[in-house]
């Protein structure tokens, strides 16, 4: 199968910083996996999602998704290759002073004319997508409250609503669960995982934790200071991989 | 009996002592020489601006009777030499009192709307070209640097007498000082969200609107009317110049010196600020 995520000694370094955030990380994502990135507080996950979608521009390495290196593309063509990429972020990000339905229906907004996005005014179909994905979440019954009046599990589901509603290739979820109370953490997981299953997105997840990751990873990607100190499928992962991510011993290699 | 020697401290006695370090300011003079020092320069500004603006509290005491006859004159509004105003005048009062609300009303409304992209130019955490933030916070330092004031002696000259040199006073400060305090709103929201949507396709100018633009909304909304509210007070001041409202009957009746009328217009406006003073701060409130 071709890699759907390709990275190749991807390096940055933020400016006045002693060490690079990240340090040639290489590693390949497979179409429709759940891999989970496993690595302590400041260990570079943050930083290697936002050189996935953009947010930063990386030094060093190459970065391929769907066979393309975002990096060259014209800020035009960056918007239209974003599409394809949804993010779910620890804080959720959502509109706080917006319904939970206008949080939905953003994941299309690249799509409708601007006077709609100007004015929140979406077609009949595009709102019943919308609902639909809402329905996905189990949510329905909340779409016209405010999206800030919900509690951080309805809100992180509302942001995989609105990932959902994007229809895109790969969803980007950056420590999804680390605000969450343990019972809401798994409904959030479990949603994501359904979505790996049935929908055949490919989804890339941190997690400061690694039981979670065993419990719905295919494959697990280690980081430590910066370096890939584990590359495994989820069967394969051992107790002294977790050790390297995990422990005060220096990163090998 | 023992209640009495129980002055004891309940606290250790045995610690070694807090020696203060005199802590240096600046230049390395003591941090107390400091702030005397401060003070002096203050005394000596606040002296030498007295100085300047010929502050004379002697003038003052001694014209104070001629003061109070001019109030005394005022309240209540009549006197042996005049009326005051009748029916068909206090009718042309309050239809100024309007005018004057109008003039802001419509000035500061025309200045919300095009603050609103200068405000976002002029705002770092959103736009990070130098070449477009600082021209943008040179021209609306200007704009704001000139009182609606001069702008309308400027527009009375250029458009004319009457409300609509106001209007145009009124709009082109207001824009610039909108402009800055919107931007200061925009400074203060959190662009998270706003980012969310970038990442995942959206360009830049509907991410704004659709994420920023709300968020931001109430603040902008009470920033408006705390300016609507500003400057009614100054367009009644804009009439001296010709600029129509209320401000021209008071000028008139102080130039006349028609006390009687100078009362009621001088009530006329009391009023009228205290109501759009109500309204505005509960129309903020309702906001919160
Ligand atoms: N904007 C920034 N400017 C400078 N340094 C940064 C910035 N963002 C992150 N860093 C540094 O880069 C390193 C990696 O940070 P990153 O946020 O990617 O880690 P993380 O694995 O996401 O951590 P966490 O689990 O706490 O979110 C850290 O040492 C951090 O201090
Ligand atoms: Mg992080």
């Amino acid at each position: 199968m071709t890699p759907i995520v390709e990275i190749i000694d991807l390096s940055k370094q933020y400016p006045n910083t002693a060490a690079p955030a990240l340090d040639r990380v290489s590693f390949m994502v497979e179409q429709g996996q759940f891999t989970a990135i496993l690595g302590r507080s400041g260990s570079g996950k943050s930083t290697l999602f936002r050189c996935l979608n953009l947010l930063v521009r990386r030094d060093n390495g190459q970065v391929r998704v769907l066979g393309k290196d975002w990096q060259d593309l014209s800020s035009h063509d960056l918007c239209l290759a974003r599409r394809q990429m949804a993010t779910i972020f620890q804080q959720y990000n959502l509109m706080g002073r917006l319904t939970v339905i206008e949080n939905v229906l953003a994941g299309q907004l690249a799509y409708v004319q601007f006077w709609r996005a100007a004015l929140r005014r979406f077609p009949a179909n595009y709102e019943a997508w919308a609902l639909h994905c809402l329905e996905r979440v189990g949510l329905s019954e909340y779409a016209d409250r405010r999206a800030s009046q919900l509690s951080g599990g309805q809100q992180q589901r509302v942001a995989i609503a609105r990932a959902l509603a994007q229809r895109p290739k790969i969803i980007l979820a950056d420590e999804p669960v680390a605000s969450l109370d343990p019972e809401s953490a798994l409904v959030v997981l479990d949603e994501l995982r359904s979505i790996a299953k049935v929908d055949g997105i490919t989804i890339l997840c941190s997690l400061h934790q690694e039981n979670y990751a065993m419990q719905y990873a295919d494959h697990i990607i280690g980081l430590r200071d910066g370096r890939v100190v584990a590359d495994v499928r989820r069967e394969a992962f051992t107790p002294e991989q977790r050790q390297r991510i995990y422990y005060s011993q220096p990163a090998a290699d | 009996m023992a209640m009495d020697k129980v002055s004891a401290s309940p606290f250790p006695s045995d610690l070694p002592p807090y020696v203060r370090v005199p802590r240096k300011g600046p230049l390395g003079i003591n941090q107390h020489v400091w702030r005397w020092l401060i003070l002096l320069v203050v005394l000596v500004l606040l002296g030498g601006s007295a100085q300047l603006a010929k502050v004379d509290v002697g003038r003052l005491v001694q014209n104070a009777p001629r003061i109070g006859l001019w109030v005394s004159r005022i309240f209540p509004p009549y006197d042996n030499f005049r009326s005051p105003p009748n029916s068909t005048e206090l009718n042309t009062y309050l239809y100024n009192a309007l005018t004057t609300v109008a003039i802001a009303t419509i000035g500061t409304a025309t200045a919300a709307v095009l603050a609103v992209i200068p405000a976002v130019f002029a705002t770092r955490t959103l736009t990070s070209s130098n070449w477009v933030f600082f021209p943008t916070r040179w021209l609306l330092n200007v704009l704001r640097g000139i009182d609606s004031f001069i702008f309308a002696l400027f527009f009375v000259a250029a458009v004319g007498l009457g409300p609509f040199a106001g209007v145009l006073g009124i709009a082109f400060h207001t824009w610039g000082s909108m402009a800055k305090l919107y931007a200061e709103n925009l400074e203060n929201t959190e662009l998270a969200p706003m980012l969310a949507l970038q990442s995942s396709g959206v360009s830049r100018p509907r991410a704004l609107l659709y994420a920023l633009l709300p968020d931001a909304l109430p603040s902008f909304i009470s920033t408006t009317l705390f300016v609507w509210e500003l400057n009614v007070r100054l367009s009644v001041a804009l009439g001296v110049v010709g600029a129509g409202g209320i401000g021209q009957d008071v000028k008139n009746a102080i130039d006349l010196l028609n006390f009687p009328h100078l009362g009621v217009l001088l009530l006329i406006i009391l009023v009228m600020v205290t109501v759009i003073d109500q309204i505005s701060i509960r129309l903020r409130a309702a906001l919160r």
